[in-house]
């Protein structure tokens, strides 16, 4: 009786195994984000990935940007190749700017990015509906934080807002929460968005996600396409790195080629309100 | 449940805590031998524990939880501190069924599972059913978790009372002339006051943390001539607020049960009884966020009418269930924008009811005085699922060998119309209860399962092997955003199977003095989804192989009892982010293989003391000390990665860090209880 206990329990255990696929490991690719809004030239981005593990000191921070690619735009029978322009205030800090041609609502819009031997491909275009914010304002939670507001006319039930906020004297907006928000969605003519401040890997000064008095704020409502949209959804999710989501799979984006990211065209609208 | 367990220190502690009947007599030849067998925790097809036995575990913040108490029985895993722990033989608690006294309840735990549904004062036991089940339990792949409530019928009037740091609890029970009985129960926590302020001390991630609950028992009993009716309701509210942000608080869980139920048992004839039951069961949750600023809600209800009658002979060792079942369940989800009234229009996120009727038929009889059989034929409609008719039969073959070995061999098969898909592997009310249908199948599970049984005077053994396929089970596909912005949740839902192995072994050692159990548990669980891991094979989150418990109980004396509990188990399945990149303004992660990496092992240490204060013919006072996680091992809710701001602002420098989610620290506890007679 004990060989046949045995036999059941070895049996079971070694017959079963299940073989799991390979652990996935770390693949190198480029990641590019670009961006051309309506009446502004195009602005891209080309970096690398890293390993999870890399410590990413200035030394590496120069190997991450990728300095010698061809960027291309092309759309409306106009083509340009961008510029190589360097912000130190931005990261990254060195990034590819348009100087002639500039965006048009209701245009498509391609992207075309070579290095080496790689190419990265992309369209995008420019929603026609311009936002309409009707203003702006800001209620004190307590006597040190203030939150901003933003008040939009819900003229287009197409729309989809993707909502930015920083300071005034910030080179860069930065998505705020909520990170956007669709037009379909609300029901009123108008609807008012209360925003929280993302936290900024570069603006160590405050890790609030409030503002205090005396701030300058600029509140920027950009109008994107379904598809730039869902994208954009993709990458906030993506940043949800917590184990107890059930979540696995990885954000690409709308870049054909061996990169991942977004190349998207908004019609934005920018206001500004002081903290007082 | 002090009030119990003073109780249990009056008398032989041995006798009671592990309920000595005489379950069997054995007739051979012209002899006659009457075996006075232990009541065995580890049956054929079902585990029972006394309300005695669920006290014997050091209890945390001072109270009984019968659902905890599971965790040291055979097969059953650990899903961490902040999960209920009904994870059965690799799958989720969400593919157990929990009853109440034959009635479904919803999500049974208060938050994080910390504080018991169940209120141990009014409980009698705890059973859970696999493979071969009784014909009233419907709809779950893995198993049937049924509380029962002590419903002995003397003549005698209780009054409880119990208080800790964390909670206040009072009640009666009213016993006439052996025939009639009620009793009340209510309790309140005020951990908003004691507990919270406390531990938020001890982490960031509690700042601002919230939350209270309470819940009232009552049940009734009444015996006829040959009939009694049995009724009971539950009424359980529970309300949390937290905060992610900067201690605004104003982020909100609400959520509650109510449980209504009623049974009539009628005794026709000898050996014939015909048991009728009708259930009832809300549950609703509320999980408000103003993190954006504008404030939304996404609220969950689960409402569910049973209605069940079984006929019933039951001679000696044989036995046969006869009856059918109905069940009505209404789910709804709402996602609840500011100033929008709740259900208007396009807030319905889901909506669906669905019935079920089964016939189902249970027998069970000896093949000779040696081999016994239990099957069970349950023959299930359900709306709006392809096929119409569902059958899934189960069988076991017992070889008792003498009175007190027992080999038996088991197949069952067994399906699940309402998936409760998991958003997170933890215990937050957040997770989707759908429906099957037409184009969301029918979860299905095939087990085959053998082991051994050994009951001595003092010693029980067990062995379990088994191996189960799982088919048609139901993901969420993790877009977590998306899952609360679009219109038709199911389609985040993917399909896939699964499939889960193991052994369980079981020791119980009892003497007069001492209740001693080791409990080992190898356990596998793999699903493959095609939308998910690119269709290869992966751990589940529950996959931990190795599962060990421990639990000793020592009377020092008459006056004192001393209990320790020791758990060990693999940490759970997660995945792994190998790579980051910078976009948008932030760091995003990518991920590896799907559950490729494993957290840290979970390992705990327990151990309470419950002294009797006083006792006389009127009153009894107990007292009982308790501490969780004696070495105040951390043993994270959860793991997640985020670039090191402080190394960044020293160094200039980009790092990404792991970093643990809350977790629970050493926790003490002082519980007064008084009993009144």
């Amino acid at each position: 009786m004990k060989k046949l206990i045995v036999t059941i329990i070895t049996g079971t255990l070694f017959s079963a195994c299940i073989k799991e696929g390979a652990p996935k490991k770390f693949v190198p690719k480029f990641v590019v984000e670009g961006i051309i809004e309506n009446g502004e030239v195009p602005v891209v981005k080309v970096m690398h990935n890293v390993p999870s593990n890399f410590v990413i000191d200035e030394k590496q921070l120069e190997a991450i940007i990728v300095r010698w690619a061809s960027v291309k735009v092309s759309g409306g029978g106009e083509e340009e190749f961008l510029t190589l322009t360097r912000n130190d205030k931005v990261f990254p800090y060195l990034f590819y700017v348009g100087n002639s041609l500039k965006g048009k609502a209701g245009q498509k819009y391609k992207l075309e990015v070579k290095y080496n031997n790689d190419i990265f491909l992309s369209e995008t275009e420019i929603p026609l509906h311009k936002p309409a914010i009707k203003g702006v304002s800001y209620e004190w939670l307590d006597p040190e934080k203030a939150q901003p507001a933003v008040n939009i006319d819900n003229a287009n039930p197409e729309a989809n807002y993707l909502l930015f906020a920083k300071l005034v004297t910030q080179p860069d907006f930065y998505p705020s929460a909520p990170r956007g928000i669709k037009a379909i969605d609300q029901a009123g003519k108008e609807f008012t968005v209360a925003l929280t401040r993302s936290r900024s890997l570069l603006d160590s000064t405050s890790s609030s996600r409030y503002y205090a008095k005396g701030d300058e704020i600029a509140i920027k409502v950009s109008n994107v396409s379904a598809s730039s949209y869902t994208l954009w959804s993709a990458v906030a999710q993506q940043g949800l790195q917590l184990s107890f989501l059930n979540y696995s799979s990885n954000f690409s984006g709308n870049i054909e080629g061996n990169a991942a990211g977004i190349w998207y065209g908004a019609n934005a609208s920018v206001d500004k309100l002081t903290i007082k | 449940m002090k009030t119990r367990l003073t109780f249990t220190l009056s008398l032989l502690f041995g006798n009671l805590l592990y309920g000595q009947s005489v379950v069997d007599t054995i007739k051979n030849m012209d002899t006659v031998t009457v075996s006075r067998q232990k009541q065995l925790i580890n049956g054929v097809n079902r585990l029972t524990l006394s309300v005695k036995q669920i006290e014997a575990i050091p209890k945390i913040m001072g109270i009984a939880d019968p659902l905890k108490s599971i965790r040291f029985l055979p097969g059953f895993g650990n899903g961490g501190d902040a999960n209920t722990g009904a994870q059965y033989r690799g799958l989720p608690s969400g593919s157990n069924g929990y009853f109440y006294n034959g009635v479904l309840v919803h999500n049974p735990s208060h938050l994080f599972g910390l504080f018991p549904l169940f209120n141990n004062n009014v409980v009698e036991d705890l059973k859970f059913y696999t493979g071969v089940v009784p014909g009233k339990y419907f709809g779950k792949l893995s198993g049937y978790i049924d509380i029962n409530s002590n419903w002995q019928v003397r003549d005698t009037t209780l009054i409880k009372a119990e208080a800790s740091l964390a909670h206040l609890g009072v009640g009666a029970r009213i016993e006439r002339d052996s025939v009639q009985m009620v009793e009340i129960f209510w309790r309140n926590t005020f951990m908003n006051k004691t507990l919270w302020p406390v531990l938020s001390k001890s982490g960031k991630d509690l700042e601002s943390m919230k939350y209270d609950l309470f819940d009232l028992n009552i049940n009734a009993k009444r015996i006829f001539n040959k009939s009694e009716l049995k009724a009971f309701f539950y009424l359980g509210g529970d309300k949390a607020m937290f905060d992610l942000y900067e201690k605004r608080a104003k982020n909100s869980m609400d959520w509650g049960n109510l449980v209504i139920g009623m049974t009539h048992t009628a005794d026709l004839r000898r050996y014939i009884k015909w048991e009728n039951n009708i259930g009832y069961s809300k549950y609703k949750t509320r999980v408000a966020f103003d993190l954006f600023g504008e404030e939304f809600a996404l609220t969950n209800h689960q409402n569910t009418l049973s209605i069940s009658s079984t006929l019933a002979y039951r001679k000696s060792r044989r036995s046969v269930e006869t009856g059918f079942l109905y069940m009505l369940d209404d789910l709804g989800t709402t996602l609840q924008n500011e100033g929008q009234a709740d259900q208007s229009g396009s807030n319905i996120r889901y909506k669906s009811n669905q019935q079920l009727f089964k016939y189902f038929l249970n027998a069970k009889s000896p093949l000779s005085e040696k081999i016994e059989l239990e099957g069970s034929l349950n023959l299930s409609t359900v709306s709006a699922v392809e096929p119409p008719f569902i059958i899934n039969p189960a069988l076991s073959v017992s070889w008792l060998m003498n009175a007190r070995n027992t080999f038996f061999y088991s197949l069952s098969m067994a399906y699940q119309p309402t998936h409760q898909v998991g958003l997170t592997n933890i215990n937050l009310p957040v997770d989707y209860v759908i429906h099957a249908n037409r184009n969301l199948s029918v979860s299905k599970i095939r087990e085959v399962s053998g082991g051994y049984r050994h009951a001595g005077s003092r010693i029980e053994f067990s062995i379990d092997v088994y191996y189960r396929w799982l088919s048609d089970l139901k993901e969420f596909n993790g877009n977590i955003i998306s899952l609360n912005k679009g219109d038709d949740i199911t389609s985040e839902i993917e399909n896939g199977k699964g499939v889960t192995y193991g052994a369980d072994f079981f020791v119980r050692l009892t003497t007069p003095r001492n209740y001693f159990t080791v409990n080992y548990s190898y356990s596998r669980s793999f699903r493959k989804f095609d939308a998910i891991n690119n269709g290869e094979w992966y751990k589940y989150i529950y996959d931990r192989p190795h599962n060990l418990s421990i639990v000793n109980s020592y009377k020092i004396s008459p006056k004192i009892s001393f209990s320790v509990s020791f758990m060990y188990n693999s940490g759970s399945a997660y995945t792994p982010t190998v790579g980051m990149f910078y976009f948008g303004n932030s760091v995003l992660a990518e991920y590896g293989s799907k559950n490729s990496n494993r957290m840290d092992a979970y390992h705990r240490l327990d151990a309470g003391i419950d002294l009797l204060l006083k006792k006389t013919s009127k009153c009894r006072q107990t007292l009982g000390i308790s501490i969780i996680n004696i070495y105040n091992h951390s043993n994270p809710i959860y793991i997640y990665q985020s670039y090191d701001r402080d190394y960044f602002e020293k160094n200039n420098a980009f790092k990404m860090i792991q970093k643990d989610g809350p977790n629970l620290p050493l926790l003490p506890a002082l519980t007064y209880s008084l009993e009144i007679l």
